[in-house]
């Protein structure tokens, strides 16, 4: 049962609902960085490279938080310590779903967004501008993974959770996955997923707390 | 502002409007910026170091605005009529013209959200329309088209009428459940995967009860919202008493969901997974269906969209901007060059080169002076003009070609309603067969799913599609090729025509006298041409025209001359320089006290005869000719083993050696209208198709099995005819009958496979060979395949013989 983890599908879906946020942000990045040298936009593959750069990024921090999370969880010597800290971190992942849901607005997921090494992403930005966009699509999507943005830290953390480095690697992966339609859309089902962009960041919260409620429950089980 | 006294802000990099409650403040370059998110922070550093700076400065391009566009004057009057008003909100719908890319949407929506006032904005690429909803009190709609046009883009009022308007939205919230429908049923999988897995690995109860109910939750929206619409067709199929297909859709889920929430209860196995794919599944077949529909009328659409919806007219001495809707006959609307004409009128004043290949095909840009007709929905190339509306927008050419086609894609073949037949006693058997099934599995849990695979595999919904979308689908590709049939019907009868009836003028001719011959006496044939030329520049007589063509083709420019007047049915009299001449028939000229020489020999054809200081000069003889491509024509149809048949009222040697010329088998000559019509329905045992243009081709026209006429034909000829070409060429008429022959063709396969698809799978399920699931797919790969074959005619080859 542990193979077809459903919060694998679940992060799909977070992906999904919370791209509504991608879209302003990392929509507008992905068309300026898709500009050429000389102003036009280049074609549908920089895109899909892009993005299975950006997907990769995520699969790799999948990885290692949950390879991370497995080493906290087996060493029995700090059981208790191993304990409240998995509770009391299911608590917040539900706790800021929730509030992103709108049940408290001082807490939710964007709180969680703090800066990242800017200067030496955007240098790196530069260098790979250098190279044809074919080329740079890849590593550009690959370096801009690691943008701060607070969904990917919920994310990272229920995939801290799951305790093990290919549940999380896949959860991350499928969040990836689930980010990339909304950036395909343009025009009217872009507009559309706009439009519906408050209601969709709620159920984005939702999905984060019912995942958090899933680890909540499976920890519980294990630990008890 | 808002109740918490924010001020609303601008996110620079994402153009969101956000409230300062979390506002993300950097100073760069010694500005103040303002973000939404750390996010949108990073992303507007980024483009920043990495020099892409100019991706913003998009926003304010103005490289690609066209002048007038700029120069365009925005009366705030006219556009108030298209604004609705709801709760101190203004909406305004406007389509855009000139965008080109995403970005362009980038930039006008940016833009747009960027000006005080604007509440929202938002462009849908695919119609190249946009929303705008806007504050009265701080800006108005003039300011924001003013803006728009100086982007470069230039907008134009637009009003969806209330058809359009319910087909949009059945559009949405059909996509809008699909949506669901698919998020659900994924998320979904991970809970019935985990289950399957617990099955047969073992599962702790609490697990399985969680998970049970996790896929309870998520099941219930996809029954009940999701597949709502099958609810209540089937409550309404009940209270009718007439069994219809979403009755067994809303039967086969709804049993496998209430069955499954008993099965949580009592801790058995669930069947939430299926219940809600059958939902998916089927609502995958209905969008498709709905998309291939939309296509279909996409045509139409274009049609309409060619006529503008605005227009200058006259009012009191000024000109005034209306809706096209407005304009009446008699009223005089001005045009300026790249504008398309908002209805069908006459020129009054002014000269310009028209480009009509939206309605007749012609890719040359044809010139037009006073006197002149234009055709709404043509494009006004060079001059400014000033025209007089010979009838209203609603029913010009382009909206009757419209109304047309939408008629026609909604009249039913009679292969159809065989179709409908089997499907109302199909469905009564099916539930009975489902109830059988149930009981001869013995009435347990195998036997209950096997019965619910009964129903949702017998669901004909492919064969209540078969028909439908091919016809659907052809006539709009009729349409794309200038062919209008006026239905399904029609579609089915071309392809059963073997005999094709031609009217002779107008049809295999061009219905345009031209030049056959010009005898001169005692000057050259030029002179005559030239002296010709100089008087019937003034005349709209068809034979006029034929002689300033011929004119212009031999490179003879006509002359002003000092007086001329026309004398209808007889001629022209011109004078120059106190010399008198005359142009016209023989008998005008004998009135004049002319001497004329004595006839040759019999003419079919007409003669201008000119004489001027009383002497006699000579005439010039027009003809009937053929059109380019009838010989062509009439030779692939033979080809193709159709018989060919003339009917003219002309005289019998005249038939004759028409006949000759293009090959034609058979021939009747100097018919009435009536006797054209009673010669029609005597041809026994035939199919027989009617060509022709004129009002005395209307009875013809009408008795033939299929009616064909042709563009530039008498309405009284369009008004009777099945089939319309709106291009005049004859060479689209083998198309007709292929594409007649083709959907025919592709609605046998439809039938023949949808068919066949229930006599297979409904054995399968009742003897439980079908998982539920696998017969929904079934059901929905079935509708599909059926749509997918009618959208084929879209593409199919139609030129080759």
């Amino acid at each position: 049962m542990q193979n077809m983890n459903p919060l694998i599908s679940m992060a799909f879906m977070t992906g999904f609902l919370g791209s509504a946020h991608c879209i302003g942000m990392c929509g507008g990045l992905v068309s300026a960085l898709s500009l050429t040298a000389d102003g036009r936009s280049s074609g549908l593959l920089f895109h899909i490279l892009y993005n299975l750069g950006r997907t990769i990024t995520y699969s790799f921090i999948g990885l290692l938080v949950g390879w991370l999370g497995s080493a906290m969880v087996v060493r029995s010597s700090l059981q208790e310590v191993t304990r409240v800290l998995l509770i009391g971190s299911d608590l917040f992942i539900i706790l800021i779903g929730l509030g992103s849901a709108g049940l408290f607005a001082k807490l939710n997921i964007m709180t969680l967004e703090i800066g990242g090494p800017i200067r030496l992403m955007s240098k790196a930005v530069k260098g790979l501008r250098k190279l044809s966009p074919a080329l740079s699509a890849l590593p550009l999507g690959m370096l801009l993974g690691f943008l701060p943005c607070g969904m990917l830290y919920a994310m990272a953390l229920t995939a801290v959770q799951s305790a093990d480095s290919l549940t999380g690697a896949l959860t991350m992966g499928a969040f990836g996955l689930g980010t990339i339609p909304a950036l395909f859309l343009v025009g009217s089902a872009a507009q559309w997923i706009s439009s519906k962009k408050n209601w969709m960041l709620k159920a984005a919260g939702i999905m984060v707390a019912l995942m958090g409620c899933y680890n909540l429950f499976n920890h519980i089980r294990m630990l008890s | 502002m808002n109740a918490t006294g924010h001020t609303p802000l601008t996110c620079l990099h994402c153009g969101e409007v956000f409230t300062e409650q979390d506002p993300v403040y950097e100073t760069i370059n010694g500005q103040d910026c303002h973000f939404c998110c750390h996010g949108c922070r990073t992303a507007y550093q980024i483009i920043n170091d990495a020099g892409l700076q100019n991706y913003y400065q998009r926003r304010d391009r103005k490289t690609s605005a066209n002048k007038e566009a700029i120069e365009a004057e925005f009366d705030p009057e006219y556009l108030n009529q298209f604004i609705t008003r709801h709760n101190g909100k203004a909406t305004i719908s406007l389509i855009v013209d000139g965008i080109s890319c995403a970005s362009c949407i980038w930039v006008i929506e940016r833009v747009l959200q960027k000006q005080p006032g604007v509440l929202n904005a938002r462009v849908n690429f695919a119609t190249h329309r946009i929303l705008i909803e806007f504050n009265t009190q701080e800006t108005d709609l003039a300011a924001i088209c003013q803006q728009l046009a100086q982007l470069g883009y230039h907008p134009r009022p637009y009003s969806l009428n209330a058809s359009q308007k319910a087909s949009d939205k059945e559009r949405r919230s059909m996509m809008f459940r699909f949506g669901t429908a698919v998020f659900l049923s994924m998320q979904l999988m991970g809970f019935s995967i985990a289950l399957y897995a617990g099955y047969f690995q073992g599962i702790n109860p609490e697990t399985r009860q969680l998970l049970q109910i996790l896929a309870a939750l998520v099941t219930s929206p996809v029954i009940f919202y999701c597949g709502y619409p099958f609810l209540r067709g089937a409550w309404f199929s009940l209270r009718t008493r007439q069994p219809n297909m979403d009755l067994l859709i809303a039967l086969g889920s709804l049993s496998a969901y209430c069955y499954s929430l008993y099965a949580m209860m009592f801790g058995k196995e669930v069947y939430f997974d299926t219940a809600a794919m059958i939902i998916t599944l089927i609502l995958a077949g209905r969008l498709f269906e709905t998309s291939a529909r939309h296509k279909a009328s996409a045509g139409v659409d274009r049609l309409l969209k060619l006529a503008p919806s605005n227009a200058q007219v006259r009012r009191n001495k000024e000109w005034v901007r209306v809706a096209s809707l407005q304009l009446q006959a008699g009223n005089l609307i001005r045009v300026t060059a790249g504008e398309r004409f908002p209805a069908d009128g006459t020129i009054r004043k002014g000269t310009t080169e028209v480009d009509e290949a939206a309605v007749s095909g012609e890719p040359l840009p044809i010139a037009k002076v006073a006197g002149d007709t234009v055709t709404s929905g043509t494009l006004n190339l060079t001059g400014t003009i000033e025209v007089e509306i010979t009838s209203a927008a609603a029913d010009s050419f382009i909206a009757r070609v419209a109304s047309m086609v939408e008629q026609a894609q909604a009249r039913k073949a009679p292969i159809q309603r065989l179709a409908d037949r089997l499907a109302t006693l199909f469905i009564p058997l099916v539930l009975l067969l489902a109830i059988a099934t149930y009981f001869f599995w013995g009435g347990g849990q195998t036997a209950f799913l096997h019965a619910i695979t009964v129903l949702v595999v017998a669901c004909p919904c492919a064969l209540g599609l078969a028909t439908p979308t091919a016809v659907m689908v052809a006539t709009g590709r009729g349409a794309d090729e200038g062919i209008l049939f006026r239905g399904g019907d029609i579609l089915e009868a071309a392809s059963q025509i073997t005999t094709i009836a031609f009217d002779k003028t107008g049809t295999l001719t061009t219905g345009q006298p031209q030049v056959v011959n010009v005898s001169p006496v005692a000057i050259t044939e030029e002179q005559l041409l030239q002296r010709l030329a100089n008087l019937e520049v003034s005349s709209n007589h068809p034979l006029a025209k034929g002689i300033l063509a011929y004119a212009k083709q031999k490179n003879v420019t006509p002359e002003e001359i000092d007086d001329s007047q026309c004398i209808p049915g007889r001629g022209i009299k011109g004078e120059n320089d106190g010399i008198f001449s005359f142009a016209g028939s023989r008998l005008f000229l004998v009135e004049q006290g002319i001497k004329l020489p004595e006839q040759s020999s019999e003419t079919t054809n007409s003669q201008v005869h000119l004489a001027e200081a009383g002497l006699y000069c000579g005439f010039i003889e027009l003809g009937d000719t053929l059109r380019e491509d009838a010989l062509q024509v009439i030779q692939q149809l033979k080809r193709g083993g159709y018989q060919n048949l003339l009917l003219t009222g002309d005289r019998q040697d005249v038939a004759a050696s028409m006949c000759r010329q293009l090959h034609i088998d058979q021939f009747h000559a100097e018919l009435t209208p009536a006797s054209k019509a009673s010669l029609i329905e005597k041809i026994p045992a035939t199919q027989v198709m009617m060509v022709g243009d004129g009002i005395n081709d209307a009875p013809a026209l009408s008795t033939a099995r299929v009616g064909c006429s042709l563009a530039g034909s008498t309405d009284i000829a369009v008004d009777s005819a099945d089939i319309v070409l709106t291009r005049p060429q004859l060479g689209k008429l083998p198309l007709v009958l292929k594409l007649a022959r083709c959907s025919m063709r592709i609605i046998r396969q439809n039938l023949f496979w949808a068919f066949s698809y229930n006599l297979i799978a409904l054995p399968l399920a009742a003897s439980g060979q079908l998982q539920p699931v696998y017969g929904a797919a079934a059901m929905a790969i079935s509708s599909i395949c059926v749509v997918g074959n009618s959208l084929r005619l879209k593409k199919i080859r139609l030129d080759d013989d």
